[in-house]
């Protein structure tokens, strides 16, 4: 995976971490994307570690939990354990499900590379380990949980569209689909369950409730079934309250 | 101060900004002050400035090395690579339970010794 840290820190400005030196990159990131990839790059860059932290303390209901279960695959899944275990939040039951797809590492590591070659930074970090520590295995000197380098929940959402219909409907599989459709105007049931990681099965039956309710509209479309937002509820949908 | 608090994203800091002279002067005068109150604080501070890259690492000597980062900065020279993490945590086991750092250094030293010769035996 070639990941670009200078694109990573633009994603953690779009989602309203106050990196000065960074654009905001223009499109809205995926959140659990982000966390995934920023726990390998974040190794290289202690800022990204500490800004990700203080974001997912400071807004960590906006986190959906089963899309986060899918991207700890391709991220560091230590890293991601030792953060959620590391947070003090209200949302302590969904880093704790989390945490249970998370493995510690084999053998002991330093969280940040660039400590592997200080002796000095070794030896504080041994000195001063705690449990967390030695249960992923992941040893620093300094993880600061960067809460006060993020902005607050309304100027987040106020840019930030998919996380602000998650802080309306809730951060779950059918607000992920809403957002897939509002993205992609029309799709078929398979095509997202793909594209959200999802099990089909458990996608075509909330669809088929927001059918039932009027929010979806289907027509056949070479013998298949295609979906889309009615026009009302995309309306409604765009129309954010902040 | 971020010498003497030493940090993974300082690292990165100093990398970029780069120490002059003038901090330097500023830095010792810190360290030598340091050193009447805090001397542990001090020399901790002297290995940072020698890791950098700004002064020359002190020569280690096995009977005098009672610190856990002078133990493993002594097993880097003396060995020629990192102590793992593992081996670290070992150390420091020891060290709590009441072990000297210099009679470690002095057993791997030891240790190391004897495998040199063993080479040259072949």
């Amino acid at each position: 995976m070639n990941i670009n840290k200078d694109s990573l820190y633009s994603m953690w400005v779009r989602l309203g971490v106050n990196f000065p030196s960074f654009e905001p990159l223009i499109e809205e990131p995926m959140l659990e994307d982000l966390i995934a990839k920023t726990s390998l790059i974040g190794r290289y860059e202690p800022r990204l570690i500490e800004a990700m932290s203080g974001w997912i303390q400071k807004h960590g209901d906006l986190l959906n939990s089963s899309l986060m279960h899918k991207c700890i695959d391709y991220g560091d899944s230590a890293v991601i354990g030792l953060i959620s275990d590391l947070l003090d939040s209200k949302e302590s039951t969904k880093f704790k499900s989390i945490q249970k797809y998370c493995k510690p590492k084999e053998k002991a590591e330093m969280l940040f590379f660039s400590a592997e070659s200080s002796s000095v930074m070794k030896a504080q970090a041994i000195e001063n380990a705690t449990e967390l520590n030695d249960k992923w295995n992941l040893y620093y000197v300094s993880l600061r949980i960067k809460t006060d380098a993020v902005y607050n929940r309304i100027e987040i959402l106020k840019k930030n569209p998919n996380l602000a219909r998650r802080a309306l409907f809730g951060s779950e599989m059918r607000t992920e689909i809403l957002n897939y459709l509002l993205s992609n105007k029309a799709s078929f049931p398979s095509e997202i369950a793909k594209a959200l990681g999802y099990r089909y099965h458990r996608v075509l039956e909330d669809i088929h409730n927001l059918l039932r309710d009027g929010a979806l509209v289907q027509k056949s479309f070479n013998k298949k079934k295609e979906i889309r937002l009615s026009p009302l509820f995309d309306d409604y949908l765009r129309s954010i309250p902040f | 101060m971020k010498i003497c608090a030493w940090r993974e994203s300082d690292i990165q800091d100093i990398k970029s900004i780069g120490i002059s002279k003038e901090d330097l002067i500023i830095i010792d005068e810190n360290i030598s002050h340091m050193a009447l109150f805090q001397p542990d604080m001090a020399h901790k501070a002297q290995l940072v400035l020698s890791e950098i890259g700004i002064r020359k690492a002190p020569e280690l000597n096995p009977d005098k090395i009672t610190s856990l980062s002078e133990l493993i900065q002594f097993y880097r020279e003396n060995v020629g690579k990192d102590a793992s993490i593992e081996e670290i945590k070992m150390w420091r086991k020891d060290i709590v339970s009441g072990v000297k750092p210099s009679f470690i250094a002095i057993n791997f030293s030891n240790k190391n010794n004897l495998s040199i010769d063993m080479d040259l035996s072949l």
